[in-house]
């Protein structure tokens, strides 16, 4: 039993190019649901202030920083996508590499500006909107985490076979980690709008 | 690998088209554990869903029964209920502690594990690909891990019967606080956390599942196979999918937000000044009505989500057991449609008297009224399928024909709940619970019955007996109006639903009989279903040996070979020329004429316009 998520078990040839238009239509319907998840929240949090009793607070500078990492982070990972159509091995590796390390920059400053709110006082038992603020940024770097992953499987695997064939996999990077930045880029406004004193 | 396979039948075939060029490797000396248990095969995870699925229907109809025998029987002795439940029914009468994890765990099991994850499960596995045209989902091993995630999260949620202080009982809609407390009531303990970690991997698994489904509606269809040409069960099942990927994270993201205020302090839904115990809590400015907005907003498409599959795999039944085109095969199409987008505009008529402001309410009312518009298009074109046409009455059809009844008496009472100020009187009461149960538990469960009797030989190559799905169609339908008609009158007068016992006011006292009357149909209408159970199993292996289309229906599904082989058809996938609902055409020297028959073979029968 071949347990990859793109065997081609059973499969004709007229139907493997049909599946692989079909993965690639599932990261989008995954996108969707994420998308779903997060209007949730925000929803849930608009909701919730509208019934008062609701703290602003100080944000940690460092949230801006780590929105410009991610940023810069979708950047170097599209150079990766487009070095690897037009098959240069050697950018591939570099883009996807600094991409990987602002994924991981990212992460961190987050948890760091977790810490500095701890530290001023600012809780995830607290307030409402202090316990938005943890579980909204918090859902959102377990995403992050899982496109890290995901990146690292790619570059793992195209270490050890540098084959340009596979191009679901760089695809499906690419495209959900522009989908987490976007997605961080409305939460932090979003956050900083209803939140932020 | 991928690109191992596939660089090697680039090698081999790169000049076919279509050659089936599947596990010259694997398939001979398949083990029985890849055959039968870890397989990847579309149709025997859609076996496992169905077995799955019988399993714990029987468990939740017997906790309903359980019930049943309280408000039938309130303070009777049964002594082997004493010797089942043990602590949980001391001197054989129910706690009433247990009474509401039997009503919590019997709604949850039957609306989710049953009706959601069992019905979808066993008929989009098997009958997607079949009915398309594909050899299987776009992801075989996606789809195997839902099966696993929803058996696993079948076992986590009956293991909850286990625990000491027993399974979560707040209701399915596990309303905080009772939910997000966990010294509230004893389920609210590790009942409630069993609750909450089984129904995660269940939408786990109910996402992984609808995104296979939508990828491969939208992307795996055979030849000549366009989107007009789908038959309706395929319609349904693809915006059931839809339906379930938009709203189960939501439903997710109350679930976390409920596992925060229950485990990490925080305060969403759990507002000031609660005392449990002689002791004022720390929460404070929650909102237990956010979690009601989160809840409905699955919970209000959650029932489409039950219900779609069924309108869609009775229209099918209906067509081909009337030997006549579906009436309105578009119009069918566009109110699935209408239906799936306007029941996320309608969650708050489950909330209209929580407070809510009456301005807000009235939105809603309205929204929730236009639904009757394409609930009354589709019934409507059932009947005028029926109109005129000569009924084969198989079992399938005569449980087609019972959904459709149901679908009436259940959908009527909608249009009186929808409204705000009826609702006054009625919420909360056995109106509501006759209500649904028509609605949507008996009529998604008759579309799941005719779905079994329809496609039994399909999944198991052998035909299940008629005589016995005629008795216990007509046993079943008789006890389901027996039991769920009475319970409007008991509404109106104002019974409410969820208690324990109606035996201290008068004004409720006087449905005594009634109630015991409800009970005795109600162990009727589950004796009646030993008569499906013995016949599924009995036909597995003794039942009469299928035909290749024992109903003489149009759909792909009839082509494949009476033993089913992996990938569906041993040659070529074959080409569709035609709509799924070519019964009975003028012309025609027989009364059907499968999709996949181009029209150069049928020319008596051709019209303008049909190609
Ligand atoms: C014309 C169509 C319908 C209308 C106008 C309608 C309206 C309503 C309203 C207003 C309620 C809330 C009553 C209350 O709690 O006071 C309700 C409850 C309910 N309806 Fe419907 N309904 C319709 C069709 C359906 C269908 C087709 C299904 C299922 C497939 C369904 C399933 C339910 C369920 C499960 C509940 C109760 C949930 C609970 O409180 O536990 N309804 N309906
Ligand atoms: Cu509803």
């Amino acid at each position: 039993m071949n347990l990859s998520l793109f065997n081609n078990n059973g499969f004709t040839l007229a139907q493997t190019s049909q599946r692989k238009s079909a993965i690639r239509f599932s990261i989008w319907i995954f996108m969707a649901t994420v998308t779903m998840l997060f209007a949730a929240f925000t929803s849930a949090l608009i909701v919730r202030q509208g019934q008062g009793n609701w703290d602003l607070f100080r944000f940690p500078a460092i949230f801006n920083f780590s929105t410009i990492f991610i940023v810069f982070s979708s950047v170097t990972m599209q150079w990766a996508y487009l070095s690897f159509q037009k098959q240069k091995t050697k950018e591939v590796w570099m883009a996807a590499g600094i991409t990987l390390f602002a994924g991981l920059v990212f992460a961190f400053s987050q948890i760091s500006g977790w810490n500095t709110l701890y530290d001023s006082g600012i809780k995830l038992s607290g307030n409402a909107s202090h316990s938005f603020l943890f579980l909204i940024s918090g859902a959102h770097l377990l995403h992050l985490i899982g496109g890290v992953v995901l990146l690292i499987f790619f570059i793992v695997r195209f270490s050890v076979t540098p084959s340009f064939s596979d191009k679901i996999t760089i695809y499906s990077c690419t495209v959900i980690w522009h989908f987490l930045t976007a997605l961080w880029v409305y939460l932090f406004l979003f956050l900083k709008y209803y939140c932020a004193a | 690998m991928e690109t191992s396979t596939q660089t090697q039948s680039t090698a081999v075939h790169s000049h076919t088209n279509d050659v089936h060029i599947h596990e010259h490797e694997h398939h001979h000396h398949q083990s029985f554990i890849s055959k039968y248990i870890f397989s990847l095969d579309h149709k025997t995870i859609g076996k496992q869903y169905l077995i799955t699925a019988i399993f714990m229907a029987i468990v939740g109809m017997s906790l309903s029964l359980l019930m049943r025998a309280q408000l039938g029987w309130p303070g009777e002795q049964f002594s082997f209920i004493g010797k089942l439940l043990g602590k949980f029914a001391e001197g054989g009468i129910i706690k009433p502690e247990y009474y509401y994890a039997l009503v919590t765990l019997h709604g949850t099991i039957m609306v989710f594990f049953v009706l959601t994850g069992g019905l979808s499960g066993t008929f989009f596995n098997l009958l997607i690909p079949l009915q398309i045209g594909t050899r299987d989902m776009a992801s075989p091993l996606l789809n195997a891990l839902s099966y696993w995630f929803f058996f696993a999260s079948s076992c986590v949620m009956l293991s909850s019967f286990f625990v000491m202080a027993g399974p979560a009982s707040g209701g399915w809609t596990i309303y905080p606080p009772l939910s997000a407390l966990p010294e509230a009531t004893p389920g609210s303990g590790t009942g409630m956390t069993l609750w909450l970690v089984s129904m995660s991997l269940f939408i786990a698994s109910g996402l992984m599942g609808g995104i296979n489904y939508i990828s491969t509606v939208i992307n795996m269809r055979t030849k000549g196979m366009s989107l007009w040409k789908m038959p309706l069960t395929v319609w349904s099942f693809f915006i059931t999918a839809i339906l379930g990927v938009l709203s189960f994270p939501v439903l997710f993201s109350g679930a976390i937000m409920l596992v925060f205020d229950r485990s990490f302090g925080t305060s969403f839904f759990l507002p000031d000044g609660l005392v449990v115990a002689d002791k004022l809590l720390n929460h404070s400015g929650g909102s237990p009505i956010l979690w009601q907005h989160l809840f409905w907003f699955l919970g209000h498409p959650e029932v489409y989500i039950v219900l779609l599959p069924a309108m869609g795999m009775v229209s099918e039944i209906l067509s081909v057991n009337a030997r006549k085109p579906i009436f309105g095969y578009k119009a069918m199409v566009y109110a699935i449609m209408a239906i799936g987008f306007l029941s996320f505009i309608v969650w708050a008529h489950h909330m209209f008297q929580s407070g809510m402001n009456p301005f807000l309410g009235s939105v809603f009312v309205f929204t929730t009224l236009l639904i009757a518009i394409p609930s009354a298009v589709k019934t409507f074109n059932w009947l005028t399928t029926l109109y005129r046409s000569n009924i084969i009455f198989t079992p399938a059809m005569l449980y087609a024909l019972g959904f459709v009844s149901l679908f009436i008496t259940g959908g009527i009472t909608g249009i009186f709940l929808g409204n705000a100020a009826v609702d006054i009187q009625l919420h909360d009461t056995y109106f509501v619970v006759a209500h649904f149960h028509l609605v949507m538990g008996a009529a998604s469960f008759f579309g799941l019955f005719a779905g079994v009797y329809h496609w039994f030989p399909k999944m198991f190559s052998k035909m299940m007996n008629n005589t016995l799905g005629k008795w216990h169609f007509w046993l079943t339908i008789i006890s389901l109006y027996c039991v769920f008609f009475p319970m409007h009158y008991m509404g109106m007068a104002g019974v409410p639903r969820r208690y324990y016992a109606f035996t201290e006011y008068e004004w409720t006292s006087m449905f005594t009989d009634l109630n015991r009357f409800i009970s005795i149909w109600a162990l009727i209408g589950g004796a009646a279903q030993v008569l499906l159970i013995f016949n599924f199993f009995w036909s597995m292996f003794k039942g009469k040996p299928a035909t290749a289309n024992p109903w003489k229906a149009n759909t792909l599904e009839w082509t494949t070979p009476i033993k089913p082989v992996h990938g569906n058809w041993p040659g070529e996938i074959p080409e569709v020329h035609r709509w799924p609902y070519d019964y009975s055409k003028p012309g025609h020297e027989e009364d059907y004429i499968p999709q996949h028959i181009p029209y150069s073979e049928t020319g008596s029968s051709n019209r303008k316009g049909d190609y």
